[in-house]
Formats: C-alpha cells, structure tokens, sequence
C-alpha cells in the first residue's frame, strides 16, 4: 500500500515537470515566432552593395502596400469634407547665431495664398509677410527670419497666419532669444 | 530511471525557459539616417535599370494579378471584384506591370520619366510603393493610379488630391520634375530643408532645419543637419521624419506619431536596392595625388562639376563609388558637404616615398610613434622615446607636412614614417679622454649618418689625435681634432683605431735619470699617476711607444704589470759618469769589453785580461760601478768597464 503510494507521488511529480515542460516549450515558440517575425522585418540592413531583388514580395510588404492602400481609400472616402476646415499650421523657432528662423508647416497644397507672421517681445512687436509655396503634400511659407537685434532679446512670442484657397489657419510658438 | 527522467525534465524545463527569457529584439532600420536618407549619387543615377528590368522586377512582385478579383476583399464585401464594383465601379484591376496609359506600359513610363529627369528608376519605383503599394498591389484601384506617387495631396487630407496632377504618368513626371528641380537647385522651383551647408535664400541663414515627427504639429519634430539634395528633395516630398518609434517599428505597422513616409522609402530601397549609399566609407580615409590634371566629375553621368585640377594636387579621400565601372574616390570636403561629385580612382596615385640622395641616421627629439603620412594613422602603442636613433631613408611630404621613413620601414615597405619636425641632426659628442690613436689596418674616413666613406686610404699606423665621438647604430666612431676643427662629418669606426703599442725593448732595454723631478703620467688621459720622482732618479726602461713623434717609456715594473704609466723621454736623461776623486790605472782581470753602461751592451774590444788602463770617471747603474777610460772620458764617450772586470 505504502509502496504504491509512493510510486502515486512520483507520478503525480512527473506530469507536473511535464507539464511545466510544455509550458517551457510553448514559451519558446512563442517567442521564437515573435522574434522570427522581428528578424523578418530586420531584413532592412544597408551593407552597401546594390542589387535588384527580383524575388516576390515579403509578407511585410504585402501588409504595408495593403496598409498604404487601405490609407488611400479612407482618404478618398474623406473626400471633400476637409475643405472648410481650418488648415492644420506648425510654426518652430530656432535662434541661429543673430537671426531667429520660423519653419513653418500647413496642411494644404497651395502655391496661392499668404502668411503673417507676427513676433512680439515685451511690448515690442514686429510683422513679417510670406507668400505660400506647395510642396507635392504640404505646403509652407517662403521662409521668415527675424535678426536679434529686431526685437528686445528674452522670450519672444511668434504667431503665424496662414491664408489659402479661402481657408485660414495659425499656430504659434515661443522660444528664448540671447 | 525514474529520477533521471525528473532531472532530464526539469534541467530542459529551465535551459528552455534560459533561452527564452534571453531573447532580445533587434533594431529595425540599420543604416538609416535622417540626415542623409540616400546619396546623391544614387539618387540621379537614372542607368541602374533598364524598362526591361523594370518591367520583370514588377512581374517578380506581382507574380499573380487578380485581375478580376475573385479573391476575397480584404475589406468585406464579397470578393474584391464585388467591392471595387460597390465602391469605386471598376470590378477588374490592372496591377502595376500591365498597367498602360498612352500607349505605354507603366515600366516604360517610369523609365522614360527616370531618363529625361535623371533620376534613378529605383528611386521612382520605391514612390509608387510607399505613396499608393502600387507595386505589390494584385488588385490595384484606378484611384491608386490616379494619385501613384502621392503628389498634390495633403498629408492631412491625403483623398483631397488637386486634379492638375492626377494620372500615371502625370503623378511620376511630377515628382521627377521636381526631384531634378531641387537636385539642380533650379532658382524658379521654391524649396525648403536645405542641406545645411547651403545658404537658404528664404532666410538668409545655413545649418539645421526643422522636420516635424508627423503632420500632427503636437507631435513636435526636431532640427536636423541635412547632408545632401536628395534628402532635401525627399523632405520637400514628404517634409517628416520618422521619431524613435517608428524607426523601431515593424513595416506595416503604425505608432502614435509615427511618419513612415522616409523610412519606408529608406526600407524599401534598401530592401529591394540593397543600399541607398552610393558612396561608401573608406575604411582607411587617405591622401592621394593626382597623376594627371583632372575633373570632378557626377560618377553616374560623367558630368564635368569641377576642374581641372593640376596634377599632383593632394587631396584627402573619405569614400568612393563604384559607377559605370569605374571606382571614384570623393574628397573629404564634398563627402562632409554631400557632393556629389568624385575623381576617376586611373587618375590618382599614393603620393610617393622619394629616396634621399643618402640614408642618413637622425635622432628623435620627443616622445612620439609612428603614423602613416597617407592616413594619419597612428600607433600610440609603439612609443618610440627621445633620443632614439633612425635611419631615415625616404621622405614623403602630404599636406604640406615632411615626413621621414626610416630604411627598416621601406625595406619591409612598410607605410609608416615620423614627421620630420621630431627628428634632428645626431651631434658629435666631446672625447672624454681626448688622445692620440693609432690606426689599425688601412682605412677610409666614413661619414657615420650615412656611410659615405672620403677617397683617401689611411695607412695602417697612422695615428691621429681624436677629440670628438659618435656612436651610431651601436657603432662608434672616432673624429680626428682636425675634422672635429673642421667640423666635418667624417670620422673612423673605432673599432679599427688602438691605442698606440707599446714597443717591448728586449735586450735594447735601458737606464736613465729622471732630469728633474717629475711623475709618470696616464698614457690615456695624460694625467700625472703616481708619486714624485725626484731628479736623478735610476729607472730601468723596458718598454716605449712614440706617439705623435714623442718617445715615451715604461719602466720594466711597469711594462711587467701592463700598467700603462709611462715617462716622456724629453723628461729622462743618460745617467751622468762622474770623476774619479783620482785618476786611477786598473787591470783587466779578464777578458772583457767596453759596454754602454745603461744597456749593457758592447761598445768596443775584446780587452784581453792583464791589460791596464788609466780611468778617470765612474758610473753607477742598477748596483753596478762602471769605470770610463781617460780617453773615452776625453772623448765623452758613453763606454766603460764592467768594475767586476778590473782590479787595482
């Protein structure tokens, strides 16, 4: 009785490390697969030599065109209805040496309209005007710089107006000038 | 059994779950950089494909086409032919290697639109991809043609596309054009993201610009050194750049924030391309020289941009490009700025090593190490300490900087050489015992730096007075006062100099006085040894040398023992004979001779025993009377009789 109690136990601890090896493995794969897919993505590696990989295409750039194509759709979907929005404007300051430059970013496609740009310091103020160009996806203004010795130095305040295809948009930004 | 089966379990059960935990993901977009998203050179270079090669590449990635969508749809609806129709009322697709719009196929479009703008195919292909999928696309949508590359339509309302530039071959023409506007700087086509080095005219200002993250402006973005056209030319495209998320991400999938515009560009070309660097690195950044007067040329067109430059400029090469078949090597300022521009590698040398009309020791003057002149590497663990000495063989001069190689170095063609700046001239050195030697075999008078040896044969036994020394290579040298005068470089090896021999005088050994009181001297250094000798003193000389046309002896205790202590014989004189108090005659008790008192040897005779003389002075040498004739005292002859012989 004793005898089959003990071999009862053993048993018992046999299928629990089975099990936890089956566990073990299954974690294994798990990760395996996970890291197989990240190595497949990984592939992207410049080692400097040209070709032309005439071989199908990856499952990941199968899923990416897919994706880029469902994008295209949903867009075109959207359509028009953008078109009385205001435009999405992103202003950015950076001092470089003794002039400040404004970059500037919209959410249009136009070669027609015009920028404001207003940059105030205390109670100093000073007003620049840009037209727009369009880039194939966005467009932006012609460029602003203001020099330091424009406006007192300290925290100067930029606000930029954008006016396109009877559409306005704005941002602003601030940034520390010495 | 039973327990071995538990151990087996459990220690795999562990190493499995070892292995697991420690794996690590990878980084997604080796290579990328934001600054530099592809060369130049790649970029323009409109020959990597022909139409043909681009029609079977879009065959490769097409090798199916649902042409009439019987598959399922991937966004519900039955099967894609059902909702094409639904949606866009087209229930057949054309995919990118069929597609044809005035009369030509896509591949041919894209061809003719990479040759008349001088952009490289690839560059047109991986758009058609990252913009619409067009060329993975097995059931593309006229919409996706309509708008292939993305051009005219706002990131933000990618749908709301201006209708100037739809269709195929309208959308690749217009980004080609404006790809070959911003390449060329064309002054009519409005740009921004200047490459950093260049003046944007909007601004007045270089260095870095701003690229957003993502059209979100809340998504911020940051200011980048832009390194070349092309990137420029990709950022005025699409004017974001992917944040640490995105570049982390796998393709295909999205990130808050993320832009996948350039970086997919940058995968698929490195992917289907294998590398947007048209220009590589050196491993070994280098200066070389040219061996003709020659241009700067655009290795993908040949295109002169700049030259000629006169022969045997020296330019420093950080990388090259290998471009219709042939190697181009870019200069270190147009790889900083990102010029496209390089010299055909026929036209380049290594700037030579030039023998020196002699091989000449030097000697270091600091602490250095070798460096490659050509390079500039250097090798800090191979100090070589101040003082050291080199045989300098060649001399190489590279941007203006001499350098010496040493005779080791271009026997074992070794590159490596020490800047001229840090080796000086080795100086004679004073003799310390400056003395009078003796040359050993006949012998030539060298010059030690470099070997050169003078024309005239010394003969064996010439002695000259040496003042000065030298000791190259582990060899010394001996220079004579008079070069050392001079200050000629000549010298003799010393091992072909001795000190003057000594001459053993045998049976011509003799005795003399000390004239006045003195001391032996050193014969090295000349300097008095030993004590005083007082005026009169008897010394039995055994040995001499001249030097320098002056006698000098060695007494014979000396001369036994080797000591080199020697007496100049102008300070040494024959030992007086003195009167006797009274004349005297003498007997010869038997046959005997006249000596020469202070050496022994016979003067005169043989005097046959009985003979009687009449003598008038004495001598006394070494313990012995002498006794001279009244004639040879009359005649001041320096001859006497032995008193041994003699008797009264």
């Amino acid at each position: 009785m004793r005898l089959k109690k003990t071999n009862n136990k053993s048993l018992v601890i046999t299928i629990i490390l089975v099990v936890i090896l089956l566990l073990g493995l299954g974690v294994i794969y798990f990760v395996y697969q996970q890291d197989h897919d990240k190595k497949t993505h990984d592939k992207v590696v410049d080692n400097g030599v040209s070709k032309v990989d005439y071989s199908k295409p990856t499952n990941d750039e199968i899923q990416d065109g897919q994706s880029t194509k469902q994008e295209s759709i949903e867009n075109d979907k959207q359509s028009q209805q953008d078109d009385q929005q205001p435009i999405s404007v992103t202003l950015n300051g950076l001092q470089n040496g003794d002039q400040v430059i404004f970059d500037s970013l919209a959410q249009i496609v136009s070669n027609e309209g015009t920028c404001t740009l207003t940059v105030t310091s205390g109670s100093s103020k000073i007003t620049k005007t840009a037209s727009l160009f369009a880039s194939p996806s966005t467009s932006s203004c012609r460029g602003f710089s203001v020099a330091t010795n424009e406006l007192p130095k300290g925290t100067w305040k930029a606000v930029l107006t954008i006016s396109a295809d009877n559409r306005t948009g704005s941002a602003t930004t601030s940034l520390g000038v010495n | 059994m039973k327990e071995i089966l538990v151990k087996f379990v459990a220690i795999t059960s562990i190493a499995l779950l070892a292995v697991a935990l420690s794996t690590q993901p990878v980084s997604a977009a080796t290579g990328w950089d934001a600054t530099s998203i592809i060369d130049d050179v790649v970029f323009t270079n409109k020959d990597t494909m022909s139409a043909a090669d681009i029609q079977n590449f879009l065959v490769s990635k097409v090798p199916t086409c649902d042409t009439y969508g019987t598959q399922t749809s991937e966004y519900g609806g039955g099967t894609r032919a059902q909702w094409g129709q639904a949606n866009y009322g087209q229930s057949t697709f054309t995919c990118l290697k069929d597609y044809v719009e005035g009369g030509k196929k896509a591949s041919q479009i894209i061809y003719d639109t990479a040759q008349n703008f001088s952009i490289n195919p690839q560059v047109l292909l991986v758009l058609l991809q990252k913009e619409q999928g067009l060329v993975t696309d097995t059931w593309p949508l006229n919409i996706q043609y309509r708008s292939a590359t993305g051009y005219g339509c706002p990131d933000s309302t990618p749908g709301v596309c201006a209708s100037d530039y739809y269709g195929f071959t309208n959308q690749v023409n217009w980004a080609a054009r404006m790809f070959r506007a911003i390449m060329n700087d064309s002054p009519t086509w409005y740009k921004k993201y200047y490459p950093y080095w260049v003046n944007d005219p909007s601004t007045g200002t270089t260095g870095p610009r701003y690229v957003q993250y993502n059209p979100d402006a809340g998504c911020g973005g940051s200011w980048l050194n832009i390194a070349n056209r092309s990137t420029q030319a990709l950022y005025n495209y699409t004017p974001y750049q992917p944040n640490a998320a995105a570049l982390n991400a796998s393709m295909g999938t999205t990130v808050y924030c993320g832009a996948y515009g350039n970086i997919n560009f940058y995968r698929y070309f490195v992917q289907w391309f294998g590398t947007v660097r048209g220009y590589v690195p050196l491993d070994t950044p280098r200066w070389m020289q040219l061996n003709v007067d020659a241009n700067k040329v655009a290795p993908s067109s040949g295109t002169v941009v700049m030259g000629p430059i006169a022969k045997n400029t020296q330019l420093l090469f950080t990388s090259k490009v290998y471009a219709r078949g042939i190697w181009y090597l870019r200069s270190d300022y147009d790889t900083t700025y990102g010029l496209d521009r390089g010299i055909d590698m026929s036209n380049l040398d290594e700037i030579p090593y030039n023998d020196l009309p002699n091989t000449t020791y030097m000697q270091l003057s600091a602490n250095t190490y070798k460096v490659n002149p050509r390079t500039g590497q250097g090798y800090p663990s191979q100090s070589l300490p101040s003082g050291i000495q080199y045989q300098v063989a060649q001399s190489i001069t590279v941007n203006g900087q001499q350098y010496y190689r040493s005779a080791y170095d271009k026997q074992n063609n070794s590159e490596l050489a020490i800047p001229s700046s840090l080796l000086q001239a080795i100086p004679y050195q004073n003799f310390e015992n400056p003395r009078t030697l003796q040359v050993k075999s006949a012998t030539k008078r060298v010059n030690p730096l470099t070997g050169e040896q003078d024309s005239t044969v010394i003969p064996a036994g010439t002695q000259y007075k040496f003042t000065s020394k030298m000791t190259i290579n582990g060899q010394l040298y001996y220079r004579t006062e008079q070069d050392t005068n001079n200050n000629t470089s000549l010298a003799i090896l010393a091992d072909n100099v001795i000190e003057v021999p000594y001459t053993n005088l045998g049976e011509n050994s003799i005795w003399l006085q000390i004239k006045s009181d003195t001391r032996k001297i050193d014969d090295q250094s000349g300097a008095p040894v030993d004590g005083t000798l007082p005026a009169g003193t008897q010394l039995h000389l055994t040995s001499s040398r001249i030097v320098d046309g002056a006698t000098y002896y060695r007494t014979a205790y000396d001369t036994q023992y080797g000591y080199n202590k020697v007496i100049p014989a102008s300070l040494l004189e024959q030992i007086p004979f003195t009167p006797l108090d009274t004349p005297r005659t003498m007997t010869i008790t038997r046959d005997t001779y006249k000596v020469d008192p202070s050496t022994s040897k016979h003067t005169d005779g043989p005097y046959s025993k009985g003979s009687t003389i009449l003598f008038k002075t004495k001598i006394l040498i070494n313990g012995m009377w002498y006794f001279r004739s009244d004639y040879d005292t009359t005649n001041n002859s320096y001859q006497a009789i032995s008193g041994d012989d003699l008797s009264w």
